[in-house]
């Protein structure tokens, strides 16, 4: 893989707190990386590293082949090369789509005709051609959010750090953004990507790197971490006529130990931690008054069977089923936990 | 429901600072310091007046007069030179022209000769500066009301001698009265001040500006009843070292009773320059320097906007530095508070008859202009990185400024104030900037007379930039 970002033991520490505590990760031309970690994970702290608004207390950093812990020459001309999306509208609301693009152009070193070549480039990749002269403040959240993205990449950055770029867009919205993004990735812009919509970075990451308490603690494409949490099974829900008795959860639980045998995948195997809720083999019952049953199951044309036909037999009707795959969600919470984060 | 909305409001309230600060700080810092430059303080009282004594008479009963201006609460009376010379009338005319003091008084010489109840044509000139409205009433009223203080045993003595040469002379009982009567007025007038060095020699000097109808001098106000002091002496210093007798030169003086007792000749000396109107040259660069810290503030505060918004964050990350920025908005701040304050000055001399379009006016305005808005945009710049939000910039930013405005004299002339809130006044941006206009467009100095004035703004600038990039190393440290 041909690296364009890599993070070697990055340290950061605020007073008391330690943002970073040894972060590794590396990010490959063309590819996507999504940096996924609750709140006070170090996710920020990392990516303003990157960005030179932030001094690392120990570790490297390396973007396109030219060290940048430090400030030099080679660093700042590195960082030339990199486009950073923040969360925030950062946008003058008082100017005009194109005045923004063309203002925050001249900011990253662009003039004259190729300024002006970028700004059109820019204003139709978005889709805000016909919306060239209106106010931004006139805009809707897409619309904004669109132009934020664009103001970033106005250079033609190599690599583009982006932080939740969809945060608060309708789904028409966030799906114009993912294209528009994956157009650059196509092109050979790599992507380094921050966000709590988990579904979406499942989805467009080839690579997904998992911080918390300021750590690495999962990171590989999304079937390698499925693969190492939960497990490959298929996650079932039964919804029963009536609540089961706790018997009932024991057969049920018999029955897919006897049903799995050792076919199932070893949740101890990978990075993270096991749950008895959700390894499989396991079977629970949700709290409240639906009556669902849960459980995980690996073979799923064998166990699955055996499970109705118990139940059938036990005179408890089945009026639901539901089958899905772990998604980044489940593995998520299965890493960092459930606890609040503040 | 009312309940729910009235706590809402009232925990709202209670957790905005800035709101509290304008809501009750703010006026009464205003109030109070309005009270101090307008009344005077707690004890009220009009500010203490500057004036430049000078005594060409030196008789007795002038110096008697001196004493009592000196010791009169209402003035401060300057005399002396620093070598510790008595200053001449040519010395005191050219301090209230070149804006010193407001005015000087000139004794002139026959006072105490001439000095007469009934007017007998005792001679003051008082030189004033008419931009202080003030100064003219209130000294010439000081005048007579001291002269009655100073000499009441002399006045009444030739009073008695006009009486005895009207209706005849007085029986030995009313002469033992009014003997009676002297003496105790003697007791009670001050003692003449002794002479100071060169005092006698000022006494042919500016004797001639009592002529009205000298068109090319300085313009004399009404007040002067100078038809009546055609039988003043004229003829240098009085040698009686007690007070005088009946004067020589009142053979013929028929007394009236419409009369001051002091002819107070008033020379505005600076109501016939060039200026069609400088009073209102003064009030515009009042106001534009109030409101060009306003918008200075304005501008800057849009940093915080941009911090607030992160589009500071993204510049920081692009290839913009902090300095850059701040170089950038302080020269954005510089040229609009330089269009505002020429805008206000062109406004002005459309309809206010402020002459600004003559060559001295236009560059005296100039490098004032462009020295206050420098500094001003630094100002401002400091105060946003001094404030964390743009709504404690504001509260904060009004406070500061009016409270400038107020004391700088902005609002109100400072000749107005009381002397110490004139010190306070020059730790302020304001007064710098106004003695500065007022030079150009008042007293029309010399450029290089602006140097104080362009020395301390500028410095003030650099101070504020300094202060102002060292308090935005929080937004690069994020």
């Amino acid at each position: 893989m041909d690296v364009v970002l890599s993070v070697r033991g990055a340290e950061k520490r605020y007073g008391a707190t330690e943002a970073l505590r040894g972060v590794d990760l590396a990010l490959g031309r063309g590819r996507w990386l999504g940096l996924l970690g609750p709140n006070g994970a170090g996710k920020t702290s990392l990516v303003r590293a990157i960005a030179g608004r932030v001094a690392l207390d120990a570790g490297q950093l390396e973007l396109l082949g030219a060290p940048i812990t430090r400030a030099s020459a080679a660093a700042r001309a590195a960082r030339r090369r990199l486009g950073i999306v923040p969360q925030d509208l950062a946008l003058y609301q008082r100017l005009s789509a194109a005045e923004n693009l063309a203002v925050f152009g001249r900011y990253q070193g662009l003039a004259g005709a190729a300024l002006a070549e970028r700004v059109s480039w820019a204003l139709a990749w978005i889709g805000l051609d016909s919306r060239r002269d209106a106010l931004v403040s006139s805009f809707s959240g897409g619309m904004k959010r669109r132009l934020n993205i664009a103001a970033s990449v106005l250079h033609r950055p190599e690599v583009v750090l982006l932080d939740e770029p969809t945060v608060g867009v309708d789904p028409q919205s966030r799906q114009r953004i993912w294209e528009m993004l994956d157009e650059l990735r196509q092109a050979g812009t790599s992507l380094l990507l921050t966000t709590h919509q988990l579904a979406e970075a499942q989805t467009v990451c080839q690579e997904i790197v998992i911080i918390d308490h300021g750590r690495v603690i999962a990171q590989g494409s999304f079937e390698e971490l499925v693969s190492r949490t939960l497990g490959r099974g298929r996650r079932v829900a039964l919804t029963l006529a009536r609540a089961p008795s706790q018997a009932l959860l024991a057969d049920l639980s018999e029955i897919v130990r006897m049903s799995e045998g050792g076919d199932g995948d070893d949740p101890h195997d990978g990075d993270g931690r096991d749950s008895d809720e959700t390894r499989p083999g396991s079977v629970s019952m949700t709290a409240g008054a639906d009556h669902t049953v849960h459980c995980q199951i690996g073979a799923l044309a064998k166990t699955l069977p055996a499970l109705l036909t118990a139940l059938a037999q036990a005179e408890y009707p089945v009026i639901d089923i539901d089958m899905s795959a772990p998604s980044l969600d489940d593995v998520f919470l299965h890493l960092t936990g459930r606890e609040l984060r503040e | 429901m009312i309940v729910a909305v009235l706590r809402a409001s009232w925990l709202g309230l209670r957790r905005d600072r800035v709101a509290q600060l304008l809501t009750f700080v703010v006026p009464i810092a205003f109030f109070s310091l309005m009270t101090l430059v307008l009344g005077g303080g707690r004890g009220g009282g009009t500010p203490r007046l500057e004036l430049v004594l000078v005594d060409q008479d030196q008789s007795p009963v002038s110096r008697r007069l001196v004493a009592a201006l000196l010791a009169d609460p209402r003035l401060e009376v300057r005399r002396q030179q620093s070598s510790g010379a008595a200053l001449t009338a040519a010395e005191a005319e050219a301090r209230v022209s070149a804006g010193e003091v407001s005015a000087a008084a000139v004794i002139r010489p026959g006072f105490g000769a001439a000095l007469d109840w009934f007017g007998g044509g005792a001679r003051v000139a008082l030189y004033v500066d008419s931009a202080d409205p003030m100064a003219t009433p209130m000294l010439t009223g000081i005048l007579q009301q001291a002269t009655v203080s100073a000499a009441p045993d002399v006045l009444i003595e030739r009073a008695v001698a006009h009486f005895e040469r009207l209706g005849g002379p007085l029986s030995a009982q009313q002469r033992q009265t009014t003997a009676t009567w002297l003496r105790a007025m003697r007791a009670i007038a001050p003692a003449p001040v002794a002479p100071l060095p060169g005092g006698a020699a000022d006494t042919n000097t500016n004797n001639n500006d009592t002529n009205n109808d000298d068109t090319n001098g300085p313009k004399i106000n009404g007040n002067n009843n100078t038809n009546n002091d055609n039988g003043a002496a004229t003829s240098g210093q009085a040698t009686d070292a007690g007070p005088p007798s009946e004067p020589n030169s009142r053979t013929g003086f028929v007394p009236t009773l419409d009369t001051d007792i002091v002819a107070v000749e008033v020379i505005d000396l600076l109501s016939e320059g060039p200026s069609k109107s400088p009073v209102n040259a003064f009030y515009a660069a009042g106001i534009a320097v109030m409101f060009l810290l306003f918008s200075a503030t304005g501008t800057a505060g849009v940093l915080l906007e941009e911090e607030q918004q992160g589009t500071l964050e993204r510049l920081l990350c692009a290839e913009v530095t902090m300095g850059t920025l701040l170089a950038g908005r302080w020269l954005f701040a510089t040229l609009l508070g330089t269009a505002q304050v020429t805008l206000m000055f062109v406004w002005g001399a459309l309809f206010f008859d402020v002459e600004l379009f003559t060559a001295h006016h236009l560059l005296g305005f100039l490098v004032m202009t462009l020295v206050t808005t420098s500094a001003a945009a630094g100002f401002g710049l400091c105060l946003a990185a001094l404030c964390r939000t743009r709504a404690q910039l504001d509260g904060v930013g009004t406070l500061v400024i009016l409270l400038m405005s107020a004391t700088g004299g902005s609002m109100m002339p400072r000749f107005l104030m009381p002397e110490w809130i004139k010190d306070v006044g020059l730790v302020t941006f304001n007064a710098w900037a106004l003695d500065g206009y007022q030079k150009v467009f008042w007293y029309e100095t010399e450029l290089v007379a602006l140097w104080p004035q362009v020395s301390v703004l500028a410095g003030l600038g650099v101070v504020f930039l300094v202060a102002a990039r060292r308090l935005a190393r929080r937004w690069e440290r994020g």
